[in-house]
């Protein structure tokens, strides 16, 4: 063999060797390569939901149609994708799909079928994409609510427990009952998330409402993805009671000529503090606050605790029996509330004075007319005896003078 | 003068001798009657007022109301004093009693002597009472609440006391008028007892049931 036979048959062998690499690439491009993957909103569904999936997919090859199909839990909303084209190498392609879970849809993982049809090489895809149902709801517990109020604000915590295991959005506590006015009317949230709980507190204003028994229900609602829901209403039996939370205590009562001062305890009876506290006795045509106690700046009155104060006033009636002190305050919340005591005039009080004072003057009067007496007694008898005295002495004269 | 409150026989006897005169007994009664005005004086604005204030009464009409008041008060006195003497008069005519109306009206004055202390006195409780009441707070267009205030004002303890000294005062006086009955009269002790003790009498036990020290 020589040089040229040799050199012609390295030649041959590169060229077989060649042709054969060439064949080997066209095979990779017949057999792509796939990255899928999925994401879902809302997370978890309820049943009834909607919700979508998106699913994102890198292959380096022409897709002629993409589709989910649906099964007897989950039904697939609008069409599956066709003709998408050629996906580029490196280049991400995201497929969204609406979903809905069937009204009857039971809780678990339900998977949905996703195929992938390729272009004239005829090469197909198919994956199964789990999708979670979960009919948990979402729960309030009304854990400090009295079972007995006064006329008073009170506050009371809802909390709002997400049972379920995805956040839900939008959180609105909303609270309902007859003769209570709520502060704030409704509470927003916001988001919570899976397994976790949220507080909303209200103020409950009982200041006008007559005795009665009343449902105090609090209803919760929210958003899964972009499904609405209302969780069902937690109603509470609550006592109103005709009870004012501030009442006064100790009241003295001194008057000079019509002019009445009073001065006494506030106490704060109910559950909340009362802020801005400020007692005055309203102007009429029969009794005019007098300075320099016409109004009485209390303050801050917490719960549970007291303020001595002083209110004066002319009274220019006799039909007055007693009178009104205006109670103005702010609730915790800032809100302004005024309610109206009365302080009884004993028509007895007409006529001042303390009465074991009196027992005791009285007696020291009585020691005195006493003493008048004796003295009195004693000047009449000695008048009586002077007269006797007399009469013997003119006896006597007029027998000196019979005797002469 | 004063002889009369200790040894009234004695004083009586011997003015009976005299003429009569009224210079004392117009004094003692004017005394009397200022005291009385000076009381109406203390008492009267307190109750006025009031009603000066719901009448829209300027304060000059108010002073002048008072006055009034005062000057009634201490004519009051001098119409007392003419009342007791006719009363003591016209009781003693039965009993064939001698001695003018004069006399009588002379030698009564001098038994009112005890009654200026009481009267005195008497300023001291009615302040007392009277201070003690709201005259404004009372209604008086109520008839209830007048009868309220009356049963106040006679059931007040110190009302009583006065009455009580007053009555003791007033028992001075009469023991002062039987012998100033039996001087202007010329009557016996007993008639003369009878003379002041009966009208006397009715009176205290008037002042007694309106003071309800019987209860009733």
């Amino acid at each position: 063999m020589n040089l040229k036979t040799i050199v012609k048959t390295i030649m041959a062998a590169f060229l077989i060797l060649a042709a054969c690499s060439s064949f080997a690439l066209a095979d990779t491009e017949i057999s792509p390569t796939v990255t899928l993957g999925y994401s879902m909103e809302p997370e978890v569904l309820m049943p009834g939901d909607t919700g979508t999936i998106t699913i994102t997919m890198q292959k380096n090859a022409y897709i002629a149609n993409a589709a989910v199909e649906g099964n007897e839990v989950i039904e697939i909303l609008g069409e599956s994708y066709t003709d998408v084209g050629l996906v580029g190498p490196g280049d991400t392609l995201e497929l969204t799909f609406n979903i809905k879970a069937k009204d009857d849809a039971p809780n678990g993982v339900h998977f949905l079928d996703f195929e992938i049809a390729g272009g004239s090489t005829a090469y197909d895809f198919n994956s199964r994409i789990p999708v979670k149902i979960d009919d948990r709801d979402l729960k309030l517990i009304v854990s400090d609510l009295p079972s007995t109020l006064i006329n008073e604000v009170s506050s009371v915590n809802v909390e709002v427990v997400n049972q379920r295991p995805n956040e839900v959005n939008s959180v609105i506590v909303s609270p309902e009952a007859e003769g209570i006015v709520f502060s704030p009317s409704e509470v927003f949230i916001g988001a919570i998330p899976g397994g976790n709980k949220s507080t909303a507190t209200f103020f409950l204003n009982t200041m006008n409402s007559d005795s009665e028994t009343s449902n105090v229900s609090f209803t919760v609602s929210y958003f899964n993805g972009d499904n609405f829901h209302n969780a069902g209403k937690t109603t509470r039996q609550v006592d109103i009671i005709d009870q004012n939370s501030l009442i006064f205590t100790s009241i003295e009562m001194e008057k000079s000529g019509n002019k009445y001062t009073f001065s006494g305890d506030l106490n704060n009876f109910g559950t909340t503090d009362a802020k801005n506290v400020i007692v005055s006795i309203p102007k009429s045509e029969s009794i005019v606050p007098v300075q320099p106690y016409a109004k009485y700046f209390i303050g801050t009155l917490e719960a549970d605790d007291f303020s001595s104060f002083e209110l004066s006033a002319q009274v220019l009636s006799g039909d007055v029996s007693s009178i009104p002190v205006l109670i103005e305050f702010r609730d915790p919340d800032n809100a302004y509330i005024s309610m109206e005591e009365s302080i009884d005039i004993d028509r007895q009080q007409v006529f001042a004075g303390n009465s074991e004072e009196d027992s005791g003057s009285s007696l020291a009067l009585w020691a005195v007319a006493g003493i008048f007496a004796i003295a009195i007694v004693a000047l009449i008898g000695y008048s009586w005896k002077k007269r006797r005295d007399e009469g013997e002495a003119v006896e006597d004269e007029d027998l000196e003078l019979t005797g002469e | 003068m004063l002889e009369v409150l200790t040894d009234p026989n004695g004083f009586f006897r011997r003015k009976s001798n005299a003429e009569v005169e009224f210079k004392t007994p117009l004094i003692i009664i004017a005394v009397l009657g200022i005291i009385a005005a000076i009381n109406m004086i203390i008492i009267a604005p307190a109750i006025l007022e009031p009603l000066y204030q719901s009448l829209d009464m300027p304060e000059s009409a108010g002073t002048v109301i008072v006055a009034f008041i005062a000057i009634v008060a201490f004519l009051w006195n001098f119409v007392m004093w003419g009342i007791y003497s006719g009363i003591f008069y016209a009781i003693s005519m039965p009993f064939d009693g001698e001695g003018s109306f004069k006399r009588v009206l002379e030698f009564v004055s001098y038994g009112l002597i005890p009654l200026i202390p009481s009267s005195l006195i008497g300023i001291f409780f009615s302040n007392r009472i009277y201070s003690n009441i709201d005259w404004s707070a009372i209604d008086w267009t109520s008839q209830e609440a007048q009868l309220l205030v009356q049963e106040k004002v006679l059931s007040d303890p110190s009302l009583q006391i006065s009455g009580i000294i007053g009555i003791l005062f007033l028992l001075w006086s009469a023991n002062i008028w039987i012998f100033a009955m039996v001087h202007s009269r010329n009557l016996s002790v007993k008639d003369a007892a009878i003379t002041v003790g009966v009208p006397i009498l009715i009176y205290i036990l008037y002042t007694l049931y309106q003071l309800r020290i019987f209860g009733v």
